[in-house]
């Protein structure tokens, strides 16, 4: 039986010629791994602020397949804490969501306050009188930050801090997410739905697979759901914002073409768009995209572009989807699926973003149901006794030196940070989320990988 | 504060003049009572209404797990709204007995 070890040092050993191999994407003691060396060290997506706005709001998340608490506490301090009684482990929250100033164990009856503070227990003198309480709150992630609103947690108390980690994705994030004063928020509770496919196969589509628009979703031009043809949408860039961090941009190459513009935001509100939070060079690069579309390491992908659920009836208008690829398993996957719109639009642009994101990408969507199905057999791929047999290797060649027509991009035609080319034809993305899994994957306790590639 | 205890069950409405004179027959005085609204989350639920007196109003709040319930004036209302969020831990530790270990939070 292969194990994690060999996949790795066929991964570390081919990555440079394009190779991934498919067991990756099925092998049960890849997985388990996974879950302690990625989702219990790497910064993790946990939620958007504005989910949390009120004292005591509070969601239930999950780093890994591990369940937290995200609680904004009576000091308006937002704390991720892991759903776990000190007492005897039993989990506190059992609701997604709620509101509240205390949590109550079901067992015994401990009581925390939402700072994660032990704040007594039933007949306290008679079982506990003279016990610490101050060792016995909730457990808690080791860091808890936010950038624009989208909160993220680590285990790891060696994690570098939150802008390190991001590295060059701030500034693309500053872009999509910083655009005016008021910034996003979310549109309702995430909506969430399981897949049986291995969770790395929506991260390193997200990192720019824009290729497969052209076989798996051709449908959705029949339809009218996307205004941009798929070869003027393959035009564009991909970003290596820093290691294991990928995005790509569909765009023009003259900032004179027709647009969209601003990813299809309402003229209305694109009017509010300015350097505020930015810089001008920001804004230039958020005004000339059609769609930018990334990943932040491990798991969690954005989305913005003109979308419609009904091309017929309603012309496409910008969406922002947010979502976490949440673990469950070597072969399934819960995809978290958020929409975002800008706090300022009207309540009928709001409607109108979020019917065209239900449309498209969500569990009923268009797109999202066509990726559901060659992502289901990766991972079947991945687990079969065939692809061991046969070392098989999955091709990541697509703009590798001399293969396709993706070129280098001089940083004076770039503003940005990273390792750029022009062109979406083009895997580099996807083997910067590779390179970057397999120095995590094998890093020891307390090491970090580079997380800049001059460094 | 002293907080006046009724221990009456709190349910069903109080509307119409039967209801009215069943409840100037209870022990408490109130006359009339409002619908209640329920303020819950997974750990607890409460009811919550507005009720008159002969000759004023309160706010009532009862616990239905336990029948408990408690009939708040608005001199009481105001003093509860200058509490800190720490007092409501401290009455929590102090209905288990575990106030004592209160200075060791944080």
């Amino acid at each position: 039986m292969q194990t994690a070890d060999d996949l790795l040092r066929q991964l570390g050993d081919g990555l440079d010629s394009g190779e991934v191999p498919a067991g990756l994407f099925g092998n049960a003691d890849v997985y388990r791994q996974e879950l302690r060396r990625l989702f219990g060290r790497c910064w993790v997506f946990i939620g958007h602020e504005s989910e949390l706005e009120a004292k005591g709001d509070y969601v239930l998340r999950k780093i890994g397949e591990d369940k937290f608490i995200a609680v904004r506490d009576e000091r308006g301090e937002i704390n991720v804490l892991f759903d776990a009684c000190r007492h005897r482990g039993v989990q506190v929250c059992r609701a997604d969501s709620g509101n509240t100033s205390h949590f109550r164990c079901p067992y015994h009856g401990w009581i925390y306050d939402t700072a994660g503070n032990l704040v007594g227990a039933p007949l306290w003198r008679n079982a506990f009188k003279g016990m610490d309480k101050g060792g016995n709150g909730l457990a808690r992630a080791a860091k808890v930050d936010s950038y624009h609103g989208l909160l993220f947690a680590t285990l790891d108390p060696s994690a570098p801090s939150l802008p390190e980690y991001l590295g060059g994705m701030t500034w693309y994030l500053d872009l999509l997410f910083g655009l005016n004063e008021h910034g996003v928020e979310v549109m309702g509770p995430p909506q969430r739905f399981v897949i049986d496919a291995n969770w790395k196969s929506g991260a390193e589509n997200f990192c720019g697979d824009d290729y497969h628009l052209g076989t798996l979703h051709r449908s959705v031009w029949e339809i009218g759901a996307f205004p941009i043809p798929f070869a003027a949408n393959m035009m564009g860039y991909h970003v290596q914002a820093s290691p294991g961090h990928s995005l790509s941009f569909s765009m023009a190459e003259s900032a004179e073409e027709p647009g969209p513009r601003f990813f299809g935001f309402p003229d209305a509100l694109a009017e509010t768009f300015d350097t505020s939070r930015i810089s001008e060079r920001q804004l230039d690069v958020a005004r000339r995209s059609r769609v930018l579309v990334g990943n932040i390491f491990p798991n969690f992908s954005i989305l913005a572009l003109p979308m419609t659920e009904d091309g017929g009836n309603h012309p496409p208008v910008g969406i922002i989807t947010i979502r976490t690829w949440q673990p469950l398993g070597p072969g399934q996957v819960e995809v978290w699926n958020w929409f975002c719109c800008y706090k300022n639009v009207t309540a009928t642009e709001r409607e109108r973003a979020y019917k065209a994101g239900l449309g498209t990408f969500s569990m009923g969507g268009s797109f999202e149901m066509d990726d559901a199905e060659p992502w289901i057999t990766i991972g079947r791929t991945g687990r079969s006794v065939a692809a061991e047999a046969t070392g098989f290797k999955l091709n990541y060649q697509m703009g590798m030196e001399g293969i396709g027509i993706s070129r280098p991009v001089d940083p004076d035609e770039w503003p940005g940070p990273g390792i750029v080319r022009w062109s979406r034809y083009e895997e580099g993305v996807q083997r910067n989320l590779f390179r970057f899994y397999e120095r995590m994957m094998t890093a020891e306790p307390g090491e970090w990988p580079a997380l800049r590639f001059d460094g | 504060m002293d907080l006046e205890l009724t221990g009456r069950v709190a349910l069903g409405g109080g509307r119409g003049d039967r209801d009215e004179e069943r409840a100037v027959n209870s022990q408490d005085g109130v006359i009339k009572r409002s619908e209640p609204l329920g303020i819950g989350n997974e750990f607890t639920g409460v009811e919550v209404r507005k009720v008159w007196t002969r000759q004023g109003e309160r706010l009532e709040i009862a616990l239905p797990k336990t029948g408990r319930s408690i009939l708040l004036d608005p001199m009481q209302l105001e003093i509860l709204i200058a509490q800190e969020p720490e007092k409501f831990t401290e009455l929590f530790a102090c209905e288990l007995g575990s106030e004592e270990e209160r200075e060791s939070y944080e």
